[in-house]
């Protein structure tokens, strides 16, 4: 058999496999078993179903925190002031300045006002 | 596997006994030594116990155990004093053969085992996963962290050592 490493599809040698399996005998299965299972015990690995259990109730109970936290910090926030009303954007446009005023402020119009302008 | 994953120690068992053979086999190429390669092999599956929960399912088990195993194996050599010249496979065989051939297989295993003990210990388990495991050039590749070119040359390599040692092989002489 030509050995070639450049190949892509050089094929498993029986001869190397034959020789291998002789030279690398695994022996005693069931006792390596027995020891790799008395040592996970020792382990005391946390299964993952625990951890799940567990998770759960935590991501809960931080996403209630973290909800509660926002609707505090959202009630003990200053009243916003600077919300443009239509009236006064309209004084504003009595000025020459309506468009600049409504680009330039920082929160919209009140939709509510701008609604019952157009029902008026 | 999932049930492994959440603590069922006789699907653990179960993937202990699946893969123990490919494990061992593969730590024992780069271990030499049978106890110690065990105690790899142990070791390896004891961490895919421990990893099981970051095991991503989409992806191949065997692989990734593999790697797990063919690095334990490596770090061990690389920590531990290996003890050369041990013999590879002290264990007794089922059937005592006659002295004439025992004295031939006598020999050829200690050139085997010169041979293998001098190829590069990732040309070794190379072989193993490729002649004996079955492995593709692309997963060994991925198996032990080198380029698929590395793996074709360490494989061919390691091959043609070991070619020449076994010119009179019968297959019956491994059973």
């Amino acid at each position: 058999m030509i050995l070639d490493f450049d190949s892509h599809d050089v094929p498993a040698d029986p001869k190397v496999k034959a020789a291998l399996e002789w030279l690398l005998p695994v022996t005693g299965p069931d006792e390596f078993r027995t020891r790799v299972l008395a040592r996970a015990l020792d382990l005391h690995v946390q299964p993952v179903s625990t951890l799940d259990r567990w998770a759960r109730p935590a991501l809960a109970a931080a996403a209630a925190i973290a909800l509660v936290a926002w609707l505090a910090g959202g009630l003990l926030e200053p009243a916003a002031t600077d919300t443009l009303t239509l009236d006064g954007a309209m004084v504003s446009s009595a000025t020459g300045s309506t468009p600049s005023a409504f680009i330039a402020s920082p929160r919209p119009p009140d939709a509510e006002a701008i609604a019952g302008l157009v029902v008026q | 596997m999932a049930r492994a994953r959440d603590g069922d120690r006789d699907a653990f068992g179960a993937l202990v006994d699946m893969y123990q053979d490919a494990v061992r086999r593969v730590t024992r190429a780069v271990l030499h030594d049978a106890d110690e390669a065990d105690d790899a092999a142990q070791d390896a599956f004891l961490s895919v116990l421990v990893k099981l929960a970051q095991y991503d399912p989409s992806r191949p088990f065997r692989p990734w155990l593999m790697r797990i195993a063919a690095n334990m194996a490596i770090d061990r050599k690389r920590r531990r004093q290996v003890r050369r010249g041990q013999p590879l496979a002290p264990e007794a065989h089922s059937h005592e053969p006659s002295p004439q051939l025992h004295a031939e297989r006598t020999a050829l295993r200690e050139k085997l085992e010169a041979a293998m003990t001098h190829l590069p210990e990732r040309y070794r388990v190379a072989l193993v996963l490729y002649d004996v495991e079955g492995y593709s050039h692309p997963e060994i590749a991925e198996i032990l962290g080198i380029p698929v070119g590395t793996v074709r040359s360490a494989v061919f390599h390691a091959r043609r050592t070991l070619r020449p040692l076994l010119e009179g092989w019968r297959e019956a002489e491994g059973t």
